[in-house]
């Protein structure tokens, strides 16, 4: 009866994963760039990942992970990312997410405040049971606190 | 056409480089004013953005040469980079990933370094199937998922 209701278990765990939503995904990429954790960051990213930010392109997931993956993951732990709009679309094994955020953090030791409108296009590719990212692309307007920003 | 003398905002700025002037701190406005300037730029979520205030210390590098197996397995690599940047023993405990090769994604736990080798704990996974070139990220991070010995 136990060793049923085991299998019950991880059919239902099985079940719920393969219905994770594009949206979660980004959600959850977030959440593992908040915490710092590298190996979910990476778990959640496709291995044909591209990466926009800001005029600089990342045409490998090595590249992105290497060179500024560490540095989103120290700029997401310093700043709250707050969901302003999104939509999402796309069929099949690919789908869409886009969203803006409202990104604020206090000042460092020798960085500004942030108070700016961060946009966020993520397009999503199931591997298995599970979409990833495939490609992230940010671009953001103007710090209201005044600091220069990039566009 | 006469030539006024200042007024207003000119008045206070002539005001003030004479101030300046007289202590001798010209040169010491002028250092402050890149400093604040400096301290305003780019705050972006990108690779420009000033890393004088890193969160976690890091150290990105790849593998130069792979190190002795221990019973069959390898727990330790070499690492050019590591020189100048990290003395001996300041990477232990340290979280080690992979962010290419065979074992991107893979978590390991630093036991200790010395100038250029990296020793990973025996407690976890050993480094079977890393190659010369892989790169990885050690992170002052508490690792709470290193995966055991298989």
């Amino acid at each position: 009866m136990k060793a049923l209701l085991v299998v019950f278990l991880l059919f239902c765990s099985g079940v719920a994963q393969a219905q994770t939503l594009p949206t979660e995904v980004v959600d959850n990429f977030h959440k593992a760039l908040k915490a710092g954790d590298t190996a979910r960051v990476l778990s959640m990213l496709d291995r044909e990942l591209i990466v926009f930010e800001y005029g600089i392109a990342d045409l490998k997931l090595e590249a992105y992970a290497f060179a500024h993956l560490p540095i989103d993951m120290d700029q997401a732990m310093r700043t709250e990312w707050a969901v302003e709009s999104r939509r999402m679309g796309g069929t099949g094994d690919e789908r869409w997410v886009l969203t803006t955020y409202r990104v604020t953090g206090p000042a460092g030791a020798n960085t500004p405040a942030i108070d700016q409108t961060t946009a966020e296009t993520v397009i999503l590719r199931r591997i298995g049971a599970n979409f990833r990212i495939a490609h992230v692309h940010w671009s953001q307007a103007e710090n209201k606190t005044g600091a220069d920003t990039k566009k | 056409m006469s030539v006024s003398a200042p007024r207003g905002a000119g008045a206070v700025f002539a005001k003030w480089d004479a101030v300046c002037y007289k202590r001798g701190m010209r040169r010491a406005c002028l250092v402050f004013l890149l400093c604040l300037v400096s301290a305003t730029a780019d705050a972006s979520h990108d690779s420009s953005m000033p890393m004088e205030d890193p969160v976690v210390q890091r150290f990105a590098g790849h593998v130069s040469a792979l190190g002795m197996p221990v019973g069959g397995h390898l727990y330790s690599f070499q690492t050019a980079e590591l020189k100048t940047k990290y003395p001996p023993g300041a990477l232990r405990s340290w979280r080690l990933t992979f962010v290419s090769g065979e074992k991107l994604g893979e978590v390991f736990r630093v036991a200790d370094n010395g100038e250029s080798d990296v020793r990973v704990t025996g407690a976890g996974a050993p480094l079977d199937g890393i190659a010369i070139g892989d790169a990885f990220l050690i992170e002052d991070q508490i690792e709470r998922s290193v995966p055991a010995r298989r």
